[in-house]
Formats: C-alpha cells, structure tokens, sequence
C-alpha cells in the first residue's frame, strides 16, 4: 500500500492520478446534482443564491483543474512510454511530485468549505474584480487560488516529463513519424501545457497578491493572462481522448490509420491555432482585435475537419467490432460534433455578442467537454482497461453504460441550447415562472439523473471486474497496432521484456502481416491473342 | 523527421509567426503578442537544445539504465511545498515554518536518493563494460 503511493513508476503515478481525479469526479459530480436539482423548477428549494454560486465554482474548477486536465495527462503519462518503447518516463520525480501537487492541490482547494465565508465562489475563471478580497472576502477564496496554482504546477511537471520522454527515450527505430497517433495527441497536448500553463500560474499568484494589497492588476490584463491558459487547457482535455479514438478505431476495426501524415500536420496547425485563439473569451470586452480572433477561431474547423475525416476513413469497410469501446467511439464522434459546430457559431463575434453569458455557452462547452471528451475518454477505458488491468470490462454492462450516458448527456446538455437562445442567463440560481422554462430545465435535470445513473454503473463494472481472473493477452484485442499491445497486461515494471522492431507507427500490424504468407503475384496475361 | 526538434522549431516558429500578423496586420496589443511570442521564443528555445542534446548525447539502445522505485523524499518535499504556499498566503508561520522544515528534510532525502542513484549506474556501467 505505503509502495503504491510512493512509487515513481509511470503507470502508477499515471493510476494514482486517475483514482485521485475520480474521487474528485464523484465529487464534482453530487455539486452537479444539486445544482441541477435547484434548477429543476422556478424559485429557490435547495440553496441560496451565494451557496449556488460556491457550487457551480466548485463544480466547474474541480472539473477542470482536478478531473479532466489530471486524466488527461495521467492516459498520456501511462500510455506514452509504453507506446514508444521507453522502459521509463524521463525525469519520474518530477511526474510523481506533480501527480501528488494536483491531489494536494485538489485538498487545499476543497479545504474551503471548511471555512466560514465557504470556498471559492467567483467561477473557475475568478475575475478581477470579482475575485478580489472586497467582492470575495475570506480565505477560502486564498485556498481556492492556492489549490489552482498546485494542480497547474502539478500538470506542467507533467506536461513536461511527458514531452521529454517523447523528445528523449523513443526505442531504437522509433522516428517522430512513427510515433503512435495517441503519442501524437499527448505530444501536442504537452506542448499546450508547458507553454500555455505558466500564465495561469502567473495570473492566479497576481491575483493572490492584489487580495493580500501587495499590487493591483489590470481586469483586461488579467482576463489574457487567464485566457492565454484557458483556451489552450480546452485542448489538453480534447487532444489525448481524440488520440485514444483514434486508437480505438484503429484497433478494433483491424485498420492501420488512415491518413496518418496529414492527422499529425492537422494536429500541429490544430495546436498552434488553438494557442492563437484565446481571446475569442474576451469579444464583448471590447479590448481585443475581434477579427483576428475570429480568423483563428474559425480556421480550426480546417485542422479538425482533417482529423474527424482521418478517423472515419478508418472506420471506413474496416472489419468493425462493435463492442462498448467502438460505441463509444461513435458517441464521441458524434457528440463532439455538436460540440464543435456551436464553437465555430460563437467563434464569430457577431453571433457570440448573443450567446456571451447565456446557456448556449453552457451547453456548447458540456457538449465538448462531457458528452465529446469524456466519450472519447471512456471509449479510451474500456480498450485499455485490460493492458491497465489484465481483466477486460462487462460488454453487457458496458452497453447500459453507454446508452445511460448517450441519454444522459443529450436530455441534459440538448435544453440547455434552446434555453439560451430564449435568454437564459448562465450561473442564476433561479428563474421567473413566467419565462416557460420550467419544462427544458426540468428536462435537463432529469439527463443529469441518468448521467449520475451510467457512472454508478460504470463504477460497479469497474468493482466487479476486480472480481474476475486476469485473462488478457498481451494484445488484448488480437488487433493492436503499436508497442503497448506487444507487452503483458498490466506490463512489467521495465515495460517491455523484449521489442519488436519499428518499421512504420504500427509495429504490430507489420508483425502480424509479416508472418503471413504474401499472396502469389498474379499471372502474367497473354498479349494479343483473343479467344 | 527523425527527431523530435523539427517539430518544436516548426510549432514555435508558427506560433511567432501568428503573433506578428496579430501585431502588424490586427493592432493586436503588447500583452497578448508578447504572451503568444514568447511561447513561440521559448517553443524554439527548447526545441534547439533537443537538437544540441540529440547531437551531444544520441540515444543509446541497451545503454544502463536505473529504474526508480519509489522517492518518499519526492513527496516529503512536494508536501513541504504545500505547507509553504498555504502558510506563506493564507495560515501564517504556523504552516510555513514546518513547510520549510519539511522542505530541508525532503532536499537531504533527495541528495542521498541521488547519490544512491549514480553510484548503481556507475556499477551498472563497469559492469558492462561501457
């Protein structure tokens, strides 16, 4: 036990990390309930406005410092190494000390609602003024600001090592186009947070000293500072679960994937442009160049495009197993569509000086965020469930699971686009009666039901798969395409016992096909002669 | 592309790129060029010294290797890091002072970690030879 919490092995670190940001996803997800639960009809019956505003500030920063950014890192740090033939991670202390400053930051940040003026309370952006000590007093605010700081230096450690490991420890062969597409995406999404991250940093210690009177920030200052870091941290939980549907397709249609080259130039220009496009945030401050952002904001379909196409042309007259982590992957391709169409809809000013503050931005970012990544994350679980593991999931729980959340996430997200359109503003605890919006917020709240349904579920699948043997082969699917399947599941402490060579980024699928007989040439036609 | 450098010299060089269309064509601000150029600068700066090290020190197969296990003076100092930053912000000296205690005792522990460490590679590699 005492090993497993100090242990500096990738796949540990990378476990311990994710069991940390569940715990934190239970947690964000009973503030999800509640909140829904005060929405579900007009007038206040569970909160107070001021206990509303404290829990869709939790809800939303747990969600994005401690659950999501944390996943996403911790599937990039367990899956990279193995993925490129690395028998560890450069730099494991950095990693293992930045995997416990999330879970400590995640502590301190929730050691707010110990105090008496309660946690912080002034969104997950907390903006200046707002957050300063006059519109926000206490300390549980100082602690939020302190949790913030940690689980960001904690995702830049690492960001970091992850990258380094990609840059420095590839196995013999193993060239930068070889690299696996996942290995691709956390490339990218590192980059992102080594680059993109400090600015929070700096943001949120600014905003510490000017609660403490030490010096004052300029709002709009403060708002690029944030935003520089938030637009990015979007993608670092986009990247690595589009890399895992990559994967997913990839391997459970028995396909090498297609397009590779142009998925990693799209993903490169996809990154770049969405460290360019930050400002899009501030189109109603008036204070930043509107059509510049608008122009990089709306180019990202270009990248996106290419990659979407890249993963249903691998799909395309593949040999489909259509088990929970393919279902999945379609939920995702599906959903985030929703998603990402909206944010080219809000990427013009014009149209987003409508949406700006309503609940069509609510529903947009659930619809990327929730029923896009976190698709995308589960169609990743339950392909590597057995390499994590050894024990593969319940295929019948699995298709409950998948359609409670199908469910769930349009019943909850769906609503809330019409709701916005008609002019509900977002973080309001209540709403006239006279507004007829009862019906679509007491729709939504029941989507958060069987949302809430699925992952209970989803979490007795997980418990119960405990309970069987380890049966999974090295290659779980029998059709893996990079290193990761050429070792035992869960792998050794060194990772790999032995390599297979790396000819191409889908080393496995060479094996296989190398082994089987090449099929004879055809017979050469006779010329000119006609029967 | 062989090595990871092109990649970062490519994304950086992008990222300044965009930067000087914002200023010269937009009237984009100091604060937001400054900020998406110099992730650029230091995208750049990074990538470089991936092309000096590859260069300096290629990346050997089969070359000894420690496996760390575990690092409690890892987390002794990280914990220290916590006590600090609240206690320095929030508590006071009555979390600071045993942060920064925490801190000294997790250094030592990382010196004697590391020492440990060279001296196993350093017997790893008399070992093979190399």
């Amino acid at each position: 036990m005492i090993l497993a919490l100090l242990s500096t092995d990738h796949k540990v670190v990378a476990i311990r990390a994710g069991t940390v940001a569940a715990l934190f996803f239970a947690g964000a997800g009973v503030l999800a309930l509640i909140l829904r639960t005060e929405l579900a009809q007009p007038g206040l019956q569970v909160v107070s406005r001021a206990g509303y505003t404290e829990l869709f500030t939790m809800h939303g920063s747990t969600m994005i410092f401690l659950v999501v950014i944390p996943v996403a890192l911790a599937a990039c740090l367990y899956l990279v190494p193995l993925q490129i033939g690395s028998t560890r991670v450069c730099g494991p202390r950095w990693a293992f000390s930045g995997q416990w400053l999330m879970a400590l930051g995640g502590l301190v940040m929730w050691a707010g609602w110990l105090t008496r003026e309660g946690p912080g309370r002034a969104g997950w952006y907390a903006y200046d003024p707002l957050s300063r000590s006059p519109a926000t007093p206490g300390p549980g605010m100082d602690l939020w600001i302190c949790g913030a700081i940690m689980a960001t230096l904690g995702a830049i450690f690492i960001g970091a090592c992850v990258l380094a490991t990609i840059l420095r420890r590839r196995a013999p062969g193993m060239t930068m186009l070889r690299l696996p597409v996942f290995s691709w995406t956390a490339l990218a999404s590192c980059l992102l947070v080594v680059f993109a991250f400090p600015s929070l940093v700096v943001a949120f210690g600014l905003l510490l000293a000017e609660r403490h009177d030490v010096l004052t920030v300029d709002p709009v200052s403060y708002q690029h500072l944030f935003w520089f870091y938030g637009h990015p941290a979007v993608y670092v939980m986009f990247f690595p679960f589009v890399g895992m549907v990559a994967e997913a397709a990839s391997t459970l249609s028995g396909r090498r994937f297609f397009g590779y080259r142009a998925f990693v130039l799209a993903l490169l220009a996809f990154t770049a442009l969405s460290m360019s496009a930050w400002a899009h945030h501030m189109f109603t401050t008036g204070a930043v160049p509107n059509r510049l952002f608008a122009l990089t904001s709306t180019a990202l379909i270009v990248p996106a495009g290419i990659e979407y196409f890249d993963v249903i042309a691998t799909l395309w007259q593949g040999a489909l197993r259509f088990n929970t982590a393919m279902l999945f992957v379609f939920g995702f391709l599906l959903q985030f569509l929703v998603g990402g169409l909206s944010g080219i809809f809000v990427a013009s000013p014009v149209l987003d000086y409508h949406a700006q503050d309503s609940y069509i931005v609510v529903a947009h970012f659930h619809y990327t965020l929730f029923a896009g990544s976190l698709f995308g994350l589960f169609a990743g679980l339950y392909l590597y469930w057995p390499k994590l593991t050894g024990r593969y999931l319940s295929e019948r729980l699995g298709r409950v699971h998948f359609a409670l959340l199908l469910i769930g996430s349009n019943l909850t997200f769906l609503p809330m686009f019409v709701l916005g359109h008609e002019g509900m503003a977002r973080r309001l605890a209540d709403y006239p009666n006279s507004s007829g919006w009862g019906a679509l917020n007491l729709a939504s709240s029941v989507g958060a039901g069987f949302i809430a349904l699925g992952t209970l579920l989803f979490a007795t699948s997980v418990a119960l798969s405990f309970l069987r043997a380890r049966t999974a082969p090295a290659d779980a699917w029998g059709t893996g395409m990079s290193l990761e399947w050429a070792t035992s599941s869960p792998p050794p402490p060194q990772n790999f016992d032995a390599l297979p060579p790396v000819r191409s980024y889908a080393p496995l699928y060479d094996a296989r096909h190398a082994e089987e007989p090449k099929p004879l040439p055809p017979a050469p036609q006779p010329q000119g002669i006609e029967a | 592309m062989s090595s990871g450098d092109v990649a970062l010299l490519g994304w950086g060089s992008a990222l300044i790129a965009i930067a000087l269309l914002g200023t010269t064509v937009f009237g984009l601000a100091p604060l937001p060029t400054l900020l998406l150029s110099g992730a650029g600068a230091a995208c750049v700066v990074v990538g470089a010294l991936t092309r000096i090290a590859e260069r300096r020190r290629p990346r050997i197969a089969g070359k000894p290797d420690v496996l760390l296990r575990s690092s409690a003076a890892t987390l002794v100092v990280t914990a220290g890091a916590t006590l600090v930053l609240v206690g320095a912000a929030i508590v006071g000296p009555a979390l600071l002072w045993p942060g920064v205690g925490f801190l000294i005792a997790g250094a030592g522990g990382l010196v004697r970690e590391l020492r440990a460490q060279r001296r196993l590679l350093r017997d790893a590699r008399r070992g093979s030879g190399r």
